[in-house]
């Protein structure tokens, strides 16, 4: 019996993984193209938790349709955060790094907030967006959900490296990290590729949100807790590394997964986080941490 | 900075320019300084007769809390604003404060000054072990890892709820009682008054000792802040403990005002609501976090603390403060201030000779005997990757040598530079300075031990001045005296007035330009910068000096008083080892050269004798059309 509970944990686990994979490469890609550690993100994955209830439920559109929009707004949303938070700073501070990271603060916690005067303070359950009916392996149950979202969360990831790796969008994002000027010196937008970067990071995020809906519930008051478990991951795994998300966001999932069903549910997150200070203390760069973003040899103030 | 031609002028001798503008700078400073404890005074007068007008255990409640809020975000202040530590767990040392004294009140009796330093020891170890990892990252790592903190303590109350009452918060906190008699509410409401008067005046006192040099060292200079003695990572942890007293303090006596803790109140919202304050007010000014909560707090009074809206307001506020006033609004009054109050700049400027001296004085370039070999590299190699940047290099420096250490791009000048200072381990080799072996030492402990650096771009702290800049030198040798600052001790007063003194003299020595002594120097030129760093090096008396290319983009009169500068330096017995491009310079300045090829030394030579083919050949190829030996 205990054996199946803890089966249990580990697939929610990696179910949840794969979310905080999504949004710790969510964080990185923003990162990476424009310097800014985007702490509004987590208010994206709580929109997309949101929008899979009211699009997904309430409106009662097809799925495919309900990912679609999820996808637009959530790189819309990207992109908002990038003209309200982030370009107004470029030039105007000492320290952009510094002043990015308050202003986006500060956007992040006026959208839950407003998204709370909006939606509601209270949390309310999605229903499972396939087949809730449980599919049985070797007479452990299993949520569909859970296992569309590990090999979504998985694709995902894999499909990011690929483009990052072996494109010349992946070149660009390196070349716009390395050496700004040069990049534009190159003939390379650097604003657009800016913006595609908190494009993509939204529509990741968004993605993330309506992904973990049915496990999380759609709440407005899930945005900062969802942002930190996956630095959570990017801390554990070692930043800027694609590796290294995967393997942190299975730790942060597996702990989350398994600690809840064999403990009581509120030593979570307290476990969660004497790991990742032990970590940063002991080994800052994480498990499989580079120096610089995809291999790039600038460090961004980590 | 010489454009005096203009002004009407008459002569006056440089020592009395200098103290002339010394003077008028500690007048200004003075003047400042009592006003802001004319206000300061005024302001506490006010809150402290407010019982006066306003009555009732509601309304002191209220009062007191918000006294503790801008409490905490004074000891915020210290951390984020003068230190630069992006640290968002206040609200958590806070709550531990709150809980602590609480629990100690309520469980264990403990009368109330007793339950309130409990607390203030309990907060400040909770800030410990949550800013810890402050010491490895940096930036938003640690602003996220030190928020997700204030995440973590509702679920520690939560499974604590044996002593701290979980969700339902923690009650039996005994009223305040002295003698047995119970302690009126406005007491207690005086009590949190003159405990926010205190922090805020020890921490005035901190951060204008030499303290307050290093934590803005810590801030602006980064890496240099080593290279003058400074410990960062020390004084980094000392700031952590420090600014979590303000804050654990004021959770304690929020605990005996509210006489109740719900782990509710110190989430999220007041994060948000002290970073704001900070940020809003202006962060590393002393007055920030009073300018910038009062409307914050005025606003949650107004529309109630728990409202949807107070937190819209904060975030709002949060992201155009860093939008629009990134200094924050001190900062922007005082500007207003000075604009207004602003007098004519066209008054008579005295006509000084700042000319370091005759460039044949012979007091200048004696012919002078060197001392024994006092640093001393040995088969110094380094790699990065599959560069080799340096490939055995062996050199032996004598003391009061001037040497210009030359080579074409790419020669490995930085990088040698960089090992002798520390900043990179040789990968083999080692280096003895004075007879010590100090090739594992670090960066801070080389500085100590009298081996100075400056750097490409001059690292300095751009709000200070020029004198203030130059004393920074010397903070790395102190020791400690942390006590002493805070309270502002006779031994503490005596020692920043030997500070000013020694910086004073070396600016003397220097001949400064008497007008840059009181001023900023984010207002002065890169080459003024360049002389303000080697005069900060310079002050400590250091064996040896490190120069990293200090002549690369200054103008002629600008090199000219910067070679003239060199060889003052040098005639009073410090050793130096410039790394620099202009050939021009280093003949004129230097008393040997170092030729560095591909990692290694090709050429030594002195200059006074017959220079060697290879680096008369390298002289003559360099860019810089040069007639050799033209200016000795």
């Amino acid at each position: 019996m205990s054996a199946t509970i803890i089966i249990l944990g580990l697939v929610t686990g990696l179910a949840l993984a794969s979310i905080y994979v999504l949004i710790a490469v969510s964080f990185t890609l923003v990162l990476a193209a424009s310097g800014v550690f985007n702490f509004a993100q987590g208010t994206i994955v709580m929109i997309g938790t949101i929008l899979a209830l009211v699009l997904g439920v309430h409106l009662d559109w097809p799925i495919l349709a309900v990912t679609a929009a999820i996808c637009l707004l959530g790189a819309g949303a990207g992109v908002l955060t990038h003209l309200i938070a982030v370009w107004p700073v470029i030039g105007r501070t000492k320290s952009f790094a510094h002043s990015t990271m308050l202003s986006t603060i500060g956007l992040g916690l006026a959208a839950n907030a407003l998204a709370a005067l909006l939606f509601g303070a209270d949390s309310q359950p999605v229903p499972s967006y396939i087949s809730d009916s449980p599919i049985t392996i070797g007479s452990i149950p299993l949520r569909p959900a859970y296992l569309l979202m590990i090999v979504a969360g998985i694709l995902l990831t894999a499909l990011i490296e690929i483009v990052v790796r072996k494109t010349v969008l992946g070149s660009i994002f390196r070349v716009t990290l390395e050496d700004p000027e040069g990049a534009q010196l190159l003939g390379i937008d650097t604003r657009i590729v800016i913006l595609l970067a908190f494009a993509v990071a939204g529509a990741i995020s968004g993605i993330a949100g309506f992904l973990v809906a049915p496990i999380i519930s759609a709440s407005a008051f899930t945005a900062q807790e969802l942002a930190i478990y996956g630095f959570a991951a990017m801390a554990i795994g070692g930043f800027g590394s694609f590796a290294g998300a995967l393997i942190g966001g299975a730790i942060v999932g597996v702990l989350t997964g398994v600690l809840p069903a064999v403990a009581n549910p509120q030593v979570t997150l307290p476990v969660l986080w004497i790991v990742v200070v032990g970590f940063l203390v002991v080994k800052p760069s994480g498990l499989y941490g580079t120096a610089g973003l995809f291999g790039s040899a600038n460090l961004r103030e980590v | 900075m010489r454009d005096l031609a203009k002004a009407p002028s008459y002569a006056i001798s440089y020592e009395d320019a200098v103290s002339r503008q010394m003077a008028a700078w500690t007048a200004a400073t003075k003047r400042s300084r009592l006003v802001n404890t004319l206000l300061a005074v005024g302001l506490l007068a006010v809150c402290g007769l407010l019982p006066l007008i306003s009555q009732g255990t509601y309304n002191f409640a209220r009062y007191g809390v918000a006294l503790a809020y801008v409490m905490a975000a004074v000891g915020l202040n210290l951390a984020i604003g003068f230190t630069g530590e992006l640290v968002l767990g206040h609200a958590v040392v806070m709550a531990v404060g709150a809980y602590s004294a609480g629990m100690l009140s309520a469980h264990a009796d403990f009368p109330f000054a007793l339950a309130v330093l409990g607390g203030v020891a309990g907060g400040v170890l909770a800030g410990a072990i949550i800013m810890l990892p402050g010491l490895r990252v940096r930036g938003w790592y640690l602003a996220l890892i030190t928020m997700f903190a204030v995440l973590v303590l509702p679920r520690v109350v939560v499974l604590t709820e044996v002593w701290t009452g979980g969700e339902f918060g923690l009650t039996g906190i005994k009223h305040p009682a002295v003698l047995g008699y119970s302690l009126p509410d406005w007491v207690i409401y005086e009590v949190t008054l003159l405990s926010l008067a205190l922090v805020s005046l020890l921490i005035a006192n901190l951060v204008r000792s030499g303290w307050g040099y290093r934590l803005r060292a810590v801030r602006d200079i980064g890496v240099a802040a080593a290279a003058v003695g400074i410990r960062p990572g020390r004084v980094r942890f000392t700031v952590y403990l420090l600014a979590s007293v303000p804050a654990a303090l004021a959770g304690a006596l929020q605990a005996f005002t509210d006489g109740f803790v719900n782990a509710d109140s110190f989430g999220m919202s007041l994060t948000l609501l002290l970073l704001t304050g900070v940020m809003l007010g202006g962060a590393g000014t002393l007055w920030g976090p009073f300018v910038g909560m009062a409307p914050l707090i005025a606003l949650s009074f107004w529309i109630g603390p728990f409202s949807v809206f107070n937190a819209i307001a904060l975030g709002a506020g949060l992201l155009i403060s860093a939008v629009a006033v990134p200094d924050g609004f001190v900062p922007l009054i005082l500007r207003w201030f000075v604009r207004l109050t602003h007098r004519s700049a066209a008054d008579l400027r005295p006509h000084v000779d700042l000319a370091v001296t005759r460039p044949d004085d012979p007091s200048i370039r004696p012919p002078r005997q060197f001392g024994p070999e006092i640093l001393t590299a040995r088969g110094i190699t380094k790699s990065f990757g599959g560069v080799h940047a340096l490939q055995g290099i062996d050199i032996s420096v004598r003391r009061g040598e001037l040497i210009g250490l030359i080579g074409p791009n790419g020669s490995g000048k930085s990088t040698f530079l960089n090992v002798l200072s520390g900043f990179l381990a040789p990968d083999a080799g080692t280096i003895s300075f004075r007879g010590e072996d100090v090739t594992a030492w670090r960066v801070d402990e080389l500085a100590r031990a009298g081996i100075g650096r400056t750097f490409q771009v001059p690292q300095l702290i751009d709000q200070l001045t020029t004198i203030e800049n130059i004393e920074i030198g010397l903070v790395g040798r102190e020791k400690g005296g942390l006590a002493a600052a805070l309270l502002r001790l006779p031994v503490d007063l005596k020692r920043s007035r030997l500070r000013r003194e020694a910086a004073l003299a070396t600016f003397r020595a220097m001949r400064f330009v008497p007008e840059s002594l009181g001023r900023p120097v984010a207002e002065l030129s890169l080459g003024f910068k360049r002389i303000v760093e080697i005069g900060r090096a310079a002050v400590s008396a250091p064996t040896i000096l490190l120069l990293d290319e200090p002549a690369a983009g200054l103008n002629d009169s600008e090199r000219q008083d910067l070679g003239d500068r060199l060889k003052e330096i040098a005639a009073r017995g410090i050793t130096i080892l410039v790394v620099e491009h202009n050939v021009p310079f280093v003949l004129r300045v230097c008393d040997s050269l170092l030729l560095l090829e591909n990692g290694q030394v090709t050429c030594r030579a002195d200059l006074k004798e017959r220079l060697p083919a290879n680096l008369e050949a390298y002289l003559r190829h360099d860019p810089t059309p040069t007639p050799v030996r033209a200016a000795s």
